[in-house]
């Protein structure tokens, strides 16, 4: 298999703060990717990096063979993501806010995409409702109907469960599952073991902005919770 | 910098203010009232009117712009959707632009109900064309939409954004608003467009120059800190 996302000496400093220290990390095409760590560990920093929202101080990351700075439209074209906040305008229709994001896309066929995200997360019926009336659990779906939009063969998801009840991820998981089997990459920021159980074939960890650990989850060997406390010295 | 997206993120911000009605009913009510108090101030003195009706209508216009256009950003930040718009694949100047025409837009809107009663209320002993002091406004409105929605996304990550916009817009902005009260004061009292080339020069020239820097930092602006 060959890398999606390639990392190599990523560093990122806020003032005197370094939040990503060196980085190396090389994520495979298809992958399910999750990347754990405690608060602060530099988490969602290296997210925003690698979908381009926050620029790197040093060092090169490739997604799909797009240098993310000399190429930040091609790897926005890849990347859907899915995170705690949903980028939705709640002033708007549930139809509304996709089609705005479609038209962003530039997408052809758009309104026909649109019809075909909303029936992926059932929402058809509450198409033409505001944003601000949906539950939490409806605002996620919306969110990853907006991140599904430009069919992307990448899907960044940080921490996308915080919040949601019990229904809402039970929803999330299943429709992670459909990406699974449609051969996205998935990567996932969480702080919940059993999540990666469920989703990830691979993971990460990251302290202290430095990547401690990365490799496959079956050649682990051992139970992964008790593997992150050694590691960290911190329960995730 | 594509056409199309600049429609798009207008278009997207017009719905939204269209269906809040947040900011344009904040404005003109704001503009309203302040008017009433200069009208009773100046009471029916013909000579005060004359000599600063332009100012003080230009008073208005910079405090309901700044409440206005400010927004456009800031609604953007506290929303959460910044990092939507920052995703999509379209140029940071797309989104700068959008925000300015959206700016101009509401401000237009304003002053098409602000200008016709600031004439009324102030009863305005108008000697110069209306139709010619209604356009020496719209260009100078467009000179403060560009300048004061450039500066409002440079002040977005900093700390009391509120407070630095005007400390940072109004010197900035002066040589540009002397030169429409300036004109606006001419034209009212009678005088005509030759009168006030050297003012439309300077304003168009304030323009081209605020729009091609803002244009060319505007993404260093934008990305997440």
């Amino acid at each position: 298999m060959s890398s999606t996302v390639s990392i190599k000496k990523l560093c990122k400093s806020f003032g005197n703060f370094r939040a990503l220290d060196t980085i190396d990390l090389e994520i495979q095409k298809g992958a399910s990717f999750a990347l754990l760590g405690p608060n602060g560990a530099g988490k969602t920093t290296l997210v925003k990096i690698i979908s381009t929202i926050m620029p790197p101080t040093s060092g090169e990351v490739t997604v799909d063979g797009y240098e993310i700075r000399e190429a930040k439209k091609k790897v926005r074209e890849k990347i859907g993501l899915i995170s705690h906040q949903t980028f939705l305008y709640e002033d708007l229709s549930a139809e509304e806010n996709l089609i705005f994001f479609k038209d962003l896309y530039h997408l052809d066929e758009g309104e026909k995409r649109v019809e075909d995200v909303l029936n992926v997360v059932k929402l058809s019926n509450r198409r033409f409702d505001d944003v601000k009336t949906f539950s939490r659990g409806m605002k996620q779906r919306l969110s990853i109907a907006r991140a599904l939009l430009h069919d992307p063969p990448i899907l960044i998801l940080d921490e996308p469960t915080s919040g949601l009840d019990i229904v809402g991820k039970k929803d999330f998981y299943e429709m992670v599952k459909r990406f699974k089997e449609e051969e996205r990459t998935i990567i996932i920021t969480t702080h919940d073991i059993n999540e990666v159980e469920l989703i990830a074939d691979s993971i990460g960890v990251i302290m202290n902005g430095k990547i401690l650990f990365s490799g496959e989850l079956d050649t682990l060997g051992y139970d992964l919770e008790e593997f992150i406390i050694e590691l960290t010295g911190v329960e995730n | 910098m594509s056409f199309t997206d600049i429609v798009t993120i207008t278009k997207k911000d017009l719905l939204l203010e269209f269906k809040s009605r947040e900011t344009v009913n904040s404005m003109l009510l704001f503009a309203f009232l302040t008017l009433m108090l200069i009208s009773f101030g100046t009471g029916a003195s013909e000579l005060i009117v004359r000599e600063v009706g332009a100012t003080l209508l230009w008073i208005i216009l910079i405090f309901v712009g700044m409440l206005g256009v400010f927004r456009a950003f800031t609604s953007e930040e506290e929303r959460g959707t910044l990092d939507g718009l920052r995703l999509a694949p379209i140029s940071a100047e797309s989104i700068l632009m959008g925000k300015i025409v959206y700016n101009f837009i509401i401000l237009f809107l304003v002053e098409v109900i602000l200008f016709p009663l600031f004439i009324v209320m102030l009863d305005y002993p108008l000697e110069g064309s209306f139709i010619t002091s209604f356009a020496i406004l719209t260009l100078g409105v467009a000179g403060f939409t560009v300048v004061s929605t450039a500066v409002s996304a440079l002040v977005l990550s900093a700390r009391a954004r509120e407070l630095l916009l005007p400390v940072i817009l109004l010197p900035i902005i002066f040589p540009l608003l002397s030169a429409s009260i300036h004109a606006l004061k001419s034209i009212l009292n009678g005088g005509v467009l030759l009168n006030v080339r050297d003012d439309c020069v300077l304003i168009v020239i304030y323009i081209v120059l605020f729009l091609t820097v803002s244009l060319l930092t505007f993404e260093y602006a934008i990305e997440a800190s």
